[in-house]
């Protein structure tokens, strides 16, 4: 009896299990299926699929194998591209207060909708009204913030802030400002110095006893990282001179700048290319030169195109680099790829012109590891065209931001009752 | 003396002869593509162009000696016209004296700045029309200019008719802020009767006077004197006006009650919910520089063509503006194009900027399509014009060229308010 | 009919302490069970002894014929600023040990203006912005202070603002709060001062919350911050705009608590109108209504607004509990008010037809077992 009783309970009683680890969420597969895919970075691939694993891109191809429960999207007879970069973004997803733009994230905002409505995943915006004088064509005075049209969550929503060293005084500042910014590089240089040396006596174990490294004080930290390549600087300069006196700054210290508000850029290309400038070039600017001007002066149409025989590399905005509703089409974030076939009537090649509103856009915005070309490991930021980009009846179908499905141009009042062009 | 008498006969016969153009030549244009703005579009045709005149188009033989302008690859279109243009002047300082809330002795002809750079500028955008226009600053901003962009040193040399239009703000934008007469639409529309009113009875005096003049000779009036032509049909009132209500106003007074040939322009704002009033009467609209309605008087989150929603109510003389410098005047071929992004079939917003504006201003005898016979106003463009990456190469003004990029290119295009 | 029962109204004007009241043949609304097409209520020393269908008025009690009448919880106003002066608001700092109890000045009628609207438990709000302070719950019957205020701290009141400066003070206010925490465990007899105390009450789960979220992005934000503070369980309820309804789904999943004015939004660029109440509740979020505003026509028109959102689709059932159960619960005084049921105070209304009807009219009021309003 007590045999049973033992066996039953032998019998009934399981060995016990190691305490099972927290329900592991399975990973969300997502196949576009059939398009043209613009990689941006290694060509197009006709026919081929796009397979998004959660978050991330996990596999581009021709006949990829698709896990169980992935969810396929036909996208036959059209073009799938890296979501558009705005290099340049007022006033969208960020309220207007003042302090980091991570705690002013608005992911419910309209103006995030209306940007994925026109393809923009990913954007590079500064605080709203605090600071300046000026007004929307301000000098960039905050360091900005690159982040994602997260619709609906603050998950993974910024992607980097600071996103860049504002160098406003050098342009505009006193001298006596300037020459205490001078100062800030010269003692950030001799540190990165003293911080090579370090590190390199270290590693060939040349030490003193007890010796540290000295780190800079905080105030000068941003000039160092800054003259270590892990941040760009921003400057506004339009004229040549305004160019030549970044330029000047850039050369002697050698580091990351991305030059706004480049109006004359295009008369000097070759002294940009080699100071390895980026510029954020609005492509319908227009400026005349004065009569009888000495020199190429004022704007010109041709600038990308020029920039792009120099070897400069640029970002491309539109005249009102926010999303406009105020009722003239073709001249805000709603239709960003339209500035590259502005530039393109100006001289430029379709493949750069693609490049200045994805890759060299993220480039300049200092997250071009993450976005801005369809790659295996990137972010899944994906758009599906109508056609071609550069047509200026293309309409985009479906934005995609860190693999969720945020905008379908069918299913949203904004667009839907347009037909499409096929 | 007889020699002498006989060399000066010779010397003044010769002279006008010496001293006229070249007998002109026969010029013949070759492209890919000829959009007429009339009946046919044609493949490979041809346009002949002589004494600046159109004389044939088509897919035709091209008489010998003439001189050949070999396009293969491009398309041919009439210069484009633009109803709503403010910056051949000064800039923002030469549109509005807002002296009185109606002011139809003012024109803009004397502030015609032949030099600018903006009229370059659209020019070389294939802008070669443009109706000069006073702003929105009063009910009645005064006359426009119906003028070229390029092709002549000085006032004279580019104008093409004066007046070209009379000016109207209906309103948004006239409203008087002082609390004085033309605050509210009730003394903005009834000082703008008013003027009708009084223009109207001129005329007709002034009609019955120079019929049988014998009558008392009545008073001359500086500023009704140009208003005659309204009511002789000889040029229209183009009418910035918006929403719905105030478009019916526009229709309702210048076209119902006095008569006028009417030009309802902007439209914006909702106010193609009057289209249907419009397409009724058969009046030209002349849609810009919104080319969308969707957060103002549109409540269902819809993103709409305005251009597209007048079409569809069935308005067919549809013509398309800048008003300039809101957008820049060599983007009016840009605007057509979001217009036919924005639901816009193609054809109709080519002739939205060519022979829709021509036919609104009257003008229609001598411009707006590659016709015989008309003024050779020709552009050639790299490409179909409303594609944004094809640009002008060639603009042509009376036959002759305006504009050639192969002799130096204009780079500056854009900007904008 | 009506002249009858003004009548039988008027007899029971003079009540003492001691008399047991039962209000018979009444259509009665208790809120947390189903509706009773005629019963009983009965109300001794000031609570509700015993209510239902079979109730028999006990022996002794004064009887009053309730015939016509509908009778319904007293209505529960979860988050107010009534009879208290405009604060200062600005920076946005931390003062949890502020009280609204300190504020309040009862001699002003505006007490007497909510009884005679229906509203028989109000819950006020220091003024103040950040971490404001704390809430004190108040019936409007009496003169004095002790009369008046059921108790003194009952909710702790957050003010979000976007922006650095709010969430640094939340985050900063936190941390200090959880050093507490962490401090009382290894040495138990260490007090933490006032301030922290209070925090403390609200992490542990003590004191809600009531957190006033001026956009909806501001509760992705709310829910980062306290993210770290998920163990210990603080309960949180959301006083939202109606923009609420674009984070629906969020607050739905959460099974959040929010407090709401009872009105429609427009969906944006359209004149689509939004039941920001239904789309929460639908998405399974927790629904309180008050009042559209502390003005006299705002608690006048409060039920009239909650029917409208009924005839735009809210159920009736979630509409009714969102201006009694829920708000009671969300300040953490739903064991003596919200509901008509036995044991907890009678704070009654007694309407001429259903609550939601427009018609129908207010025709007494009782908070704490007394009139103190009769629809004369």
């Amino acid at each position: 009896m007590i045999a049973v009783w033992v066996l039953s309970v032998l019998l009934v009683q399981e060995p016990a299990k190691p305490a099972a680890p927290a329900a592991e969420k399975k990973p969300v597969y997502t196949a576009l299926v059939g398009g043209d895919v613009h990689t941006v970075t290694q060509g197009v691939m006709k026919g081929g699929t796009v397979l998004l694993k959660d978050d991330k891109i996990f596999k581009i191809g021709v006949a990829v194998e698709l896990p169980e429960e992935t969810i396929k999207i036909d996208v036959t007879g059209k073009r799938v591209l890296p979501g558009f970069v705005a290099s340049v973004a007022h006033g969208l997803g960020v309220s207007t207060f003042t302090g980091k733009i991570a705690d002013a994230l608005d992911p419910y905002s309209d103006s995030i909708k209306l940007a994925l409505a026109g393809g923009i995943t990913t954007a590079y915006v500064e605080q709203g009204g605090g600071g300046g004088l000026f007004g929307g064509g301000a000098p960039p005075s905050a360091p900005g913030a690159v982040i994602k049209m997260s619709y609906g969550t603050l998950d993974k929503m910024l992607v980097l802030e600071p996103a860049c060293l504002p160098l406003g005084t050098w342009m505009s500042g006193s001298p006596s400002e300037r020459y205490d910014l001078k100062e800030n590089l010269v003692k950030a240089r001799a540190q990165v110095e003293r911080e090579r040396d370090f590190d390199k006596r270290r590693s060939e174990n040349k030490l003193k006893p007890g010796e540290v490294l000295v780190r800079a004080p905080a105030p000068l930290e941003p000039y160092v990282r800054l003259l270590k390549g892990e941040i760009a600087a921003r400057m506004t300069a339009s004229r040549v001179d305004d160019l030549r006196r970044a330029l000047d700054l850039i050369n002697e210290f050698k580091f990351k700048a991305v030059l706004t508000d480049v109006t004359e850029g295009w008369t000097i290309a070759e002294e940009i290319s080699r100071a390895r400038a980026y510029c954020i070039v609005e492509t319908r600017a227009k400026e005349h030169a004065p009569r009888n001007s000495p020199r190429p002066a004022g704007t010109s149409i041709e600038q990308p195109a020029i920039f792009r025989k120099t070897g400069v590399k640029f970002a491309l905005i539109p005249p009102n680099p926010s999303v406009g509703t105020g009722g003239v089409a073709g001249r805000d974030l709603l239709t960003l790829p339209l500035e590259g076939a502005f530039a393109i009537r100006g001289g430029l090649d379709e493949q750069t012109a693609l490049e200045a509103i994805t890759i060299t856009a993220a480039e300049i915005c200092g997250v071009e590891t993450r976005v801005g070309s369809l790659e295996e490991g990137k972010d899944a930021d994906v758009v599906v065209l109508d056609g071609d980009p550069f047509d200026y009846r293309t309409f985009v179908e479906m934005t995609f931001v860190n693999g969720k499905l945020l905008y379908e141009k069918s299913k949203s009042p904004y667009f839907s009752h347009l037909k499409g062009r096929k | 003396m007889r020699v002498v008498a006989a060399f000066v006969l010779v010397a003044a016969l010769a002279a006008p002869l010496l001293s006229q153009e070249p007998p002109a030549r026969v010029i013949a244009i070759r492209a890919a593509k000829i959009f007429t703005a009339a009946e046919k579009t044609y493949d490979h045709g041809v346009i002949l162009i002589e004494g600046g005149k159109i004389k044939a188009v088509g897919n035709l033989e091209i008489p010998e000696g003439a001189e050949v302008h070999d396009f293969p690859t491009a398309w041919a279109t009439p210069g484009l016209i633009d109803l709503h243009c403010h910056i051949a002047g000064a800039g923002l300082r030469d549109i509005n004296d807002m002296v009185h809330p109606t002011n139809p002795e003012l024109s803009t002809r004397a502030t015609i700045d032949p030099e600018s750079d903006l009229l370059k500028d659209a020019l070389a955008g294939g802008v070669t029309t443009v109706l000069y226009i006073p702003g929105s600053g009063t009910n009645i901003s005064g006359f426009g200019t119906l003028m070229h962009t390029g092709g002549g040193k000085t006032i004279d040399d580019l104008v093409i008719r004066f007046p070209g239009a009379m000016k109207v703000a209906q309103a948004w934008n006239p409203e008087r802020l002082g609390g004085d007469l033309g605050t509210s639409r009730m003394g903005m529309w009834w000082g703008l009767r008013k003027v009708l009113e009084d223009a109207r009875s001129y005329n007709e005096a002034w009609t019955a006077h120079e019929k049988d003049g014998g009558k008392t000779r009545p008073a001359k009036r500086e500023d009704l004197e140009l208003m005659r032509g309204l009511f002789q049909g000889k040029w229209p009132v183009i009418i910035h006006t918006a929403d719905a209500r105030d478009v019916m106003a526009t229709v309702r007074i210048f076209h119902d009650e006095f008569k006028i040939p009417t030009i309802v322009s902007h439209g914006e704002f909702g106010g193609y919910k009057s289209a249907p009033e419009i397409a009724k009467r058969n009046l030209p609209a002349n849609i810009g520089p919104r080319t969308y309605d969707w957060t103002i008087m549109v409540q269902d989150g819809r993103c709409y063509g305005i251009a597209a929603k007048y079409f569809e109510a069935g308005v067919k003389k549809l013509s398309i503006n800048t008003d300039s410098p809101v957008v820049p005047e060599e983007e009016l071929i840009v605007q057509a194009s979001m217009s036919v992004r924005l639901g816009l079939p193609e054809e109709v917003a080519l002739r939205a900027v060519t022979i829709e504006p021509a036919k609104a201003a009257l003008i229609d005898h001598r411009l707006g399509s590659l016709e015989a016979g008309k003024d050779a106003d020709v552009v050639i463009w790299t490409g179909n014009p409303l594609d944004v990456r094809n640009r002008p190469v060639l603009a042509m003004i009376g036959g002759k060229v305006a504009y050639d990029e192969r002799k130096g290119r204009r780079v500056t295009f854009g900007g904008g308010w | 009919m009506i002249l009858l029962t003004a009548l039988v109204l008027a007899a029971t004007t003079l009540q003492s302490d001691e008399e047991i009241v039962a209000y018979t043949n009444l259509r009665i609304i208790p809120v947390t069970k189903g509706e009773i097409e005629s019963g009983t209520i009965v109300i001794k020393r000031g609570k509700i002894d015993a209510v239902g269908a079979d109730v028999k008025p006990p022996a002794g009690a004064r009887v009053v014929d309730g015939k016509g009448l509908v009778a319904f919880p007293g209505l529960v106003n979860p988050y107010s600023r009534l009879g208290l002066p405009d604060g200062p608001s600005g920076a946005p700092g931390a003062t949890p040990q502020h009280l609204a109890y300190d504020e309040l000045n009862p001699s002003l009628d505006v007490y007497g203006q909510a009884a005679r609207a229906g509203v028989t438990t109000i819950v006020l709000m220091p003024s103040g912005a950040g971490i404001a302070g704390q809430g004190a719950a108040l019936k409007p019957a009496g003169w004095t202070r002790d009369d008046l205020v059921l108790e003194k701290s009952v909710v702790l009141r957050i003010v979000l603002q976007p922006g650095t400066a709010s969430k640094e003070a939340l985050r900063q206010a936190l941390d200090g709060a959880r050093k507490a925490i962490d401090a009382e465990k290894k040495t138990p007899s260490a007090k933490p001062d006032d301030r922290t105390a209070t925090l403390v009450r609200f992490l542990k789960g003590d004191l809600p919350a009531l957190v006033e979220v001026p956009t909806a992005s501001e509760f992705l934000h709310f829910w980062q911050v306290m993210e770290p503070y998920a163990d210990l369980k603080p309960r949180i309820v959301f006083v939202s705009n109606p923009d609420a309804y674009k984070a629906a789904s969020e607050l739905g999943s959460r099974k959040a608590r929010v407090i709401l004015r009872p009105t429609v939004a427009l969906a944006p660029f359209t004149r689509e109108r939004i039941n920001v109440a239904a789309e929460l509740a639908k998405a399974g979020a927790e629904v309180a209504l008050a009042p559209p505003s502390d003005a006299p026509e705002g608690l006048q028109a409060w039920l009239f607004r909650v029917a409208e959102l009924v005839k735009y689709g809210l159920p009736r059932d979630a509409a009714l509990r969102a201006v009694t159960i829920v708000p009671a619960q969300m300040a953490g005084l739903d064991q003596r008010v919200g509901s008509i049921e036995a044991g907890k105070d009678a704070d009654l209304l007694f309407f001429s037809g259903d609550p939601l009807s427009s018609q129908a009219r207010l025709r007494e009021v009782v908070i704490n077992g007394k009139a103190v309003y009769r629809d004369e």
